[in-house]
């Protein structure tokens, strides 16, 4: 409860208008200081041992903060991402990679980009073609990324490349720590419907020494597995997004009148459809806790977690089209022009809203995980 | 609140799970059709402590919480068991909240196995129409105008349909045993012992839909179409998984709603969430079940189709989702 409370206190106070108005203008879901702040109070963190800085809470705990997160648009997300692949780093880190790179990702001072999808393979990521391959000390990088999120601002990206092609596709992968400046190098800008700026990235024989991989070689795709099993760990922001954008939709119900001189939050019609959009962001709430409690006790939550992300993504595709219905046309208006509402909340999380059942393994991965880990059906095509 | 079940609570699973699985097998609910009242499950269940199970062992339950009784509402609706056990579980904690009053009767249930269930609506013109139960009740609990009255019913013709809980008219003017409460304090009882049967009722539903979508499982991992499986078809398979996972969360949030008014949370939302998703679900879910049977599915003598039927009836003898999520709204945000 009382980190629920500081997190808002501290985002109500430092995501300012200005703030979300240098996000929205960048594309960039990330701000130096709002960083800096979470790093340092160490919540994301939090759950580490004290000896290494933490303060030996579990997810459960932590949840509130990304909730809130997720209410107030608190433009973190390029550092919860940079900390996942801390979090791997502190599991399986070489010595330098822990001593040297780990503490300045904590700090807040550097992030890290995901360089997992390429043009050719989005869901089967295994399928990866960037060659890595030997040259001297260390590797030669060729090939492209696709939709390498915070690689603009990122002093790494965190790449699966092939090692082996000669093995079955999942066996021949490794994961690279790649520094940005590297010669060869390169980045185009990639808008969105959303307005999130992502990139292609380019690796033009780029030389990496081999204190950049990131676990044994060939073992790319157990590395994979871990930075999502991690993720498990984490509370979604969705469903305080979903939670925000009821509360505003209500507020603007409360004064909007139709044409009838009623409000719109009288009409029965919209009673219905919002009193169950407020049922399903307490249902998805309940499944992020216990996805996040489950692995708190120290077991995987692989249906858990897939069924969080299916369950809450969907639900927010179903929240964003009707609460836009629902305000109606003054919905429409962006943020920046004068007939704007909430800062034009609603058009813009009815751009974003498709990405989420997209991002992090679609709607249509996770069910075929469900079915076979949680239901066990036989596998399907 | 907490997630995951203690071991006391583990153990009342368990025990029903047992209780229900020998007592209310898919042979017993089908002679106990169409009227849907099997008395000697329910004396035998009395004699497990079922239906008392959340009342203070002081008047004779099992001392247990709202939330201990939906566990075994849950495996009671796994079973479809034909006993008015979320019914006679609120009205015996109603009749406590008025001991003075009420506490007498509750005996006559917990040790004489009397038949007590609960008036959904208001009476008009003196009938409360449609009670569950209410054509086997020996004792039913009716808002009459202003005054809760705790009557004898004698009319005995069951309403038969679509569902088989014994519906049957309860009036008025039936032999009154005591009148439990007046005015407001009437009110605030009945809107009490509604929301307690909101969330048994959806322990129920999560029960009854949670095995109704593993007789689907079951049955698509065997049966065998165009050389496979037909449970690896993805059509099949994500239908599937859709209705698992919000039976999981109609599960999660009915015993959210159940430990809040343990809590004695002030706010009666959870409870009609609760309800009004786990109807959702469970129409839904059963509806997906009996799809993936095929045209075994429609066949009476497959058990999905009990499942089917019950997941509609028990949800509207109280109120459609719809009606449900107007009345949530009126908590939620003013009249």
């Amino acid at each position: 409860m009382q980190l629920r409370v500081e997190a808002r206190a501290l985002f109500d106070e430092i995501v300012t208008d200005d703030v979300r108005a240098r996000v929205r203008e960048s594309g960039t879901h990330d701000d130096p200081l709002v960083r800096r702040a979470l790093a340092e109070r160490g919540w994301l963190i939090a759950h580490w041992p004290p000896d290494e800085g933490g303060r030996g809470w579990d997810g459960l705990s932590v949840a509130p903060l990304f909730d809130e997160a997720g209410r107030c648009g608190a433009p973190f997300e390029g550092y919860l991402n940079t900390m996942l692949v801390g979090e791997l780093l502190r599991r399986v880190g070489t010595e330098q990679q822990r001593t040297e790179v780990l503490p300045r990702l904590v700090r807040g001072d550097a992030l890290v980009a995901l360089g997992i999808s390429e043009p050719d393979s989005g869901s089967d990521a295994a399928a990866a073609k960037l060659r890595a391959e030997r040259d001297g000390d260390g590797w030669r990088l060729d090939g492209q990324k696709m939709f390498t999120t915070y690689a603009e601002v990122a002093d790494y990206v965190f790449v699966l490349a092939r090692t082996n092609p000669d093995v079955a596709k999942h066996r021949g992968l490794t994961t690279f720590l790649v520094p940005t400046q590297s010669e060869g190098f390169s980045l185009a800008l990639v808008p969105t419907l959303g307005g999130e700026r992502t990139n292609i990235t380019f690796y033009t024989d780029v030389y990496v020494p081999d204190t950049a991989r990131v676990g044994a070689v060939d073992d790319g795709w157990a590395m994979m597995g871990l930075v999502l099993s991690l993720e498990r760990g984490v509370f979604p922001v969705v469903p305080g997004r979903c939670a925000r954008l009821l509360d505003q939709a209500v507020e603007f119900a409360r004064s909007a009148r139709d044409r009838d001189g009623r409000t719109r939050l009288a009409d029965p019609v919209v009673r219905e459809q919002l009193a169950w959009i407020a049922i399903t962001n307490e249902v998805g709430r309940l499944l992020a806790l216990r996805t996040v409690a489950t692995h708190a006790e120290g077991r995987v939550p692989v249906v858990e977690g897939s069924m969080t992300k299916l369950f809450t993504t969907e639900a927010m595709q179903h929240v964003v089209d009707t609460l836009l219905d629902v305000v109606g046309a003054d919905g429409l208006i962006a943020d920046g022009s004068p007939a704007a509402i909430g800062g034009g909340v609603f058009e813009r999380a009815y751009r974003h809203a498709p990405l989420e059942t997209i991002t992090g393994g679609t709607s249509e991965i996770q069910r075929d995980i469900i079915a076979t880990a949680g239901l066990g059906l036989p596998r399907s095509r | 609140m907490q997630l995951s079940l203690d071991t006391d609570q583990q153990a009342i699973v368990g025990a029903f799970d047992a209780f229900f699985a020998r007592e209310s097998s898919p042979v017993r609910v089908r002679a106990a059709e169409p009227t849907g009242f099997d008395a000697s499950l329910w004396r035998a269940l009395i004699g497990v402590g079922g239906p008392g199970i959340a009342v203070a062992s002081e008047l004779g339950g099992g001392g247990g919480s709202l939330l201990d009784a939906a566990l075994v509402a849950e495996q009671q609706g796994r079973r479809l068991a034909p006993a008015p056990l979320v019914e006679a579980s609120v009205s015996l904690r109603m009749l406590a909240r008025c001991a003075d009053v009420g506490g007498a009767s509750i005996a006559r249930v917990l040790e004489g196995a009397e038949v007590l269930t609960l008036a959904l609506h208001r009476s008009q013109a003196g009938v409360a129409h449609l009670v569950p139960w209410g054509a086997v009740a020996d004792l039913a609990i009716v808002l009459d105008g202003d005054a809760l009255l705790l009557v004898q019913p004698t009319s005995r013709s069951p309403q038969v349909g679509l569902g088989a809980e014994a519906l049957g008219d309860v009036s008025t003017g039936d032999p009154l045993v005591v009148e439990l409460a007046r005015g407001t304090d009437a009110t605030v009882h009945l809107e009490r012992a509604l929301d307690e049967w909101r969330v048994l009722k959806a322990a129920a539903l999560v029960g009854l839909a949670g095995e109704a979508l593993a007789l689907a499982v079951e049955y698509v991992r065997q049966r065998h179409q165009f050389g496979r499986p037909i449970g690896s078809f993805q059509a099949l398979a994500h239908g599937l998984v859709d209705v698992a996972t919000a039976v999981d969360g109609a599960r999660l949030l009915a015993f959210e709603a159940a430990w809040a008014l343990d809590a004695g949370a002030a706010d009666r939302t959870l409870a009609s969430m609760a309800f009004a998703f786990a109807a959702d679900t469970a129409a839904k879910t059963t509806a997906c079940a009996l799809h993936c049977h095929g045209g075994y599915g429609f066949m009476a003598e497959y058990d999905v189709q009990l499942y089917h039927r019950r997941a509609k009836s028990w949800a509207v003898v109280h109120d459609s989702v719809r009606g449900e999520l107007a009345h949530l709204a009126s908590m939620l945000w003013g009249a």
